[in-house]
């Protein structure tokens, strides 16, 4: 059984200004130990898979079609206080912005030993400050600085902090929001390095999140690459990267700087993702994609499997 | 206050800068933090220069320093021949015609409550441009030079109904509007999702072409300043390490930082890896303030001079320069 399945997932956010068509048929698999990322630029939707895999989506949003499976129960199907015993304990979170994730009043340790005492009512003191030891030697923190206030943490720290207490009650499944935005970038391969340990050693399977491709690159088996609340390409990562099929992820590929090879000039897509209150009518790429098959601008296009394991939603691929 | 050609448009010579930390809300004394150490550098006509460094690296005080937002503790900081410090008066209206700022955050930088006409016209007003229907066209075709189109649709829209990447946009319309001859922008791409910073970034590059622009850019990014400059200078805990050609620096980094720095550097590529050594449990950025060189808690190839002494920047080949005693054999 796989530990986490999502299919078709739809989800609309009703707003004053009209109907957010956030998520269109989503569909992932997360097998056991593996390390999954999806890319997108803001706005794309990959923040929205996050929060409906942990049953926090906003009162808002509206589930129109799909299902999320975990180690085959269904998620959506949840009452709030089956959603709250699986939270934490089988799938956790990493959240974005580990600055704003600690309370600034609270003391480090005594957050992380909250997270541990809440989720496991039958704890005793000894255990739980055991517990606290541990979870700092997992992630590199010096249990002497446990009684630190977040401002007395470096941002390193403090992301380290915050993947403390998601793992404190031990989940089978990580789920990495743009793990190291805002970081520089010695910490942020630091960090990255010390959740691919925890992947091996621990076997826990990890949902990365970033709208940095190095991020996934750097750390994921497999890679999706959402655009405007769709998945456009799905596959292995070395696959993915080395022979992007969509046209967005190859437009995204040409758009970083390389820090290796001849210096060209960039060429970035043009303009800019559709406003997801009125997407486009076909391919949501299309006003943006260099190629026209025709059929872009009004018929939808379809999964193709391009490669063994390898998708795209795009007309111009043929399987 | 034109300069022969070939002379420096910029010279920070010596530059200190010390902020003073207050130890708690009510007492007045508390610690000295350096936030640049005797920083040297010249920035020549026409040329992209790149200072990166990470957060806390001294690298946006440098930019402030220049365009007068912060005051140098000791040292200069020489625009065109003149010291920033000393201008009064119309000196520095004019001055602040030709010397602008494009800041990093373009949902903080502009101001909510004005349009996007409003925000560009501003410094048009403040130098007392034209007449209204000048300003009015004036605005009008610097939008479109910056990709806004038309500007029609733009002028009167306000910040909230505008995409980050348009933010920008307004932002850097706002600083090329008086036609400055030199732009400090302070890491004008970080916020915005990456298909947007390859479109700012190749439009950096075609104003700094049409107008003659130098350019101060500041990065975290090697592989952006890369992309953008011609010579590049490696700030760390507010010294130079290493200041160099662009493509000498990232082909062949002499300072030990850099080149961590380098191998950290992200890429869309896939890198091959084993597990990385074990969890360290000191956070090693967070290392105390000591003498000696800046680097020296986490350099691979550090003597024990190193915690004394500071290496001084030395001449490796021809306008590369590195702090370290490596160099000295």
């Amino acid at each position: 059984m796989k530990p986490l399945q999502v299919e078709n997932l739809t989800v609309h956010y009703l707003t004053a200004r009209g109907t957010v068509r956030a998520l269109e048929k989503v569909c992932l698999e997360l097998n056991s130990g593996e390390a999954l990322g999806l890319v997108g630029e803001s706005g794309c939707g990959k923040t929205t898979v996050a929060m409906a895999l942990l049953g926090l989506l906003a009162p808002n949003a509206r589930v129109l079609e799909g299902r999320i499976q975990l180690e085959g129960r269904d998620l959506l199907s949840m009452d709030p206080e089956e959603m709250r015993a699986i939270r934490w304990k089988k799938i956790a979170m990493v959240f974005q912005a580990a600055m704003n994730a600690l309370n600034p009043v609270h003391r480090v340790g005594e957050q992380i030993l909250e997270a541990i005492r809440v989720h496991n009512g039958n704890m005793t003191e000894e255990e739980a400050l055991g517990r606290l030891q541990e979870l700092c030697a997992m992630v590199g923190l010096d249990p002497a600085r446990m009684k630190d206030y977040p401002h007395q943490f470096s941002g390193g720290m403090r992301q380290r902090a915050v993947i403390a207490m998601a793992l404190s009650c031990k989940p089978s499944i990580l789920v990495a929001d743009e793990p190291t935005t805002a970081l520089d970038v010695v910490v942020a391969d630091q960090i990255l390095g010390q959740l691919r340990r925890l992947q091996v050693e621990m076997g826990l399977s990890i949902l990365y999140i970033s709208h940095d491709i190095s991020v996934i690159a750097r750390s994921c088996d497999r890679m999706g690459v959402m655009y405007a609340g769709q998945l456009v390409e799905f596959g292995p990562t070395d696959e993915v990267l080395e022979t992007p099929l969509h046209p967005y992820t190859q437009g995204l590929m040409r758009s970083y700087p390389q820090i290796q090879g001849p210096r060209k000039r960039l060429e970035p897509i043009p303009g800019e993702p559709p406003n997801l209150l009125d997407p486009p009518k076909g391919c949501r790429f299309c006003p943006r994609c260099p190629e026209d098959s025709g059929v872009c601008p009004s018929e939808r296009p379809q999964w193709i499997e391009y490669h063994k394991d390898h998708f795209a939603l795009c007309h111009r691929i043929r399987g | 206050m034109k300069g022969p050609e070939n002379q420096p448009v910029v010279i920070f010579s010596q530059v200190t800068k010390l902020y003073r930390r207050r130890q708690s809300l009510l007492k007045r004394t508390g610690v000295d933090v350096k936030a640049l150490d005797r920083v040297s550098f010249q920035i020549q006509p026409g040329e992209i220069f790149s200072l990166v460094g990470e957060s806390g690296s001294g690298k946006t005080t440098c930019g402030r320093l220049l365009v007068r937002l912060e005051e140098p503790t000791s040292g200069r900081v020489i625009f065109d021949g003149v010291e920033v410090d000393s201008l009064r008066g119309s000196r520095i209206k004019e001055f602040r015609r030709r010397v602008q700022m494009i800041f990093q955050d373009p949902y903080q930088s502009l101001n909510p409550q004005l349009t996007v006409f409003q925000t560009v016209v501003e410094p048009l007003l403040v130098q007392g441009y034209g007449s209204h229907r000048e300003r009015e066209q004036r605005v009008g075709q610097m939008l479109e030079e910056v990709g806004l189109r038309p500007a029609e649709d733009f002028l009167f829209r306000y910040p909230h109904q505008l995409s980050g990447g348009q933010r920008q946009r307004v932002a850097i319309a706002r600083a090329m509007i008086l036609e400055p001859t030199f732009v400090v922008a302070d890491e004008p791409v970080s916020m915005l999702d990456a298909s947007i910073q390859a479109q700012l970034l190749n439009m950096l590059l075609d104003l700094k072409e049409r107008h003659n622009l130098t350019l101060l850019f500041i990065t975290h990014d090697l592989a952006t300043a890369r992309y953008l400059s011609d010579r590049i200078c490696v700030i760390f805990k507010g010294r130079i390490l290493e200041l160099g050609p662009a493509e000498s620096v990232i082909q062949s980094p002499r300072h030990p930082y850099t080149q961590a720095l380098l191998k950290a550097v992200p890429t869309v590529r896939r890198r091959k890896e084993g597990l990385p050594p074990p969890a360290c449990p000191v956070d090693v950025l967070a290392a105390p303030e000591q003498g000696g060189c800046p680097f020296y808690a986490r350099c691979p190839s550090c003597s024990g001079r190193c915690q004394e002494q500071e290496a001084p920047l030395q001449e490796v080949e021809q306008g590369h320069y590195s702090a370290c005693f490596l160099h000295y054999g």
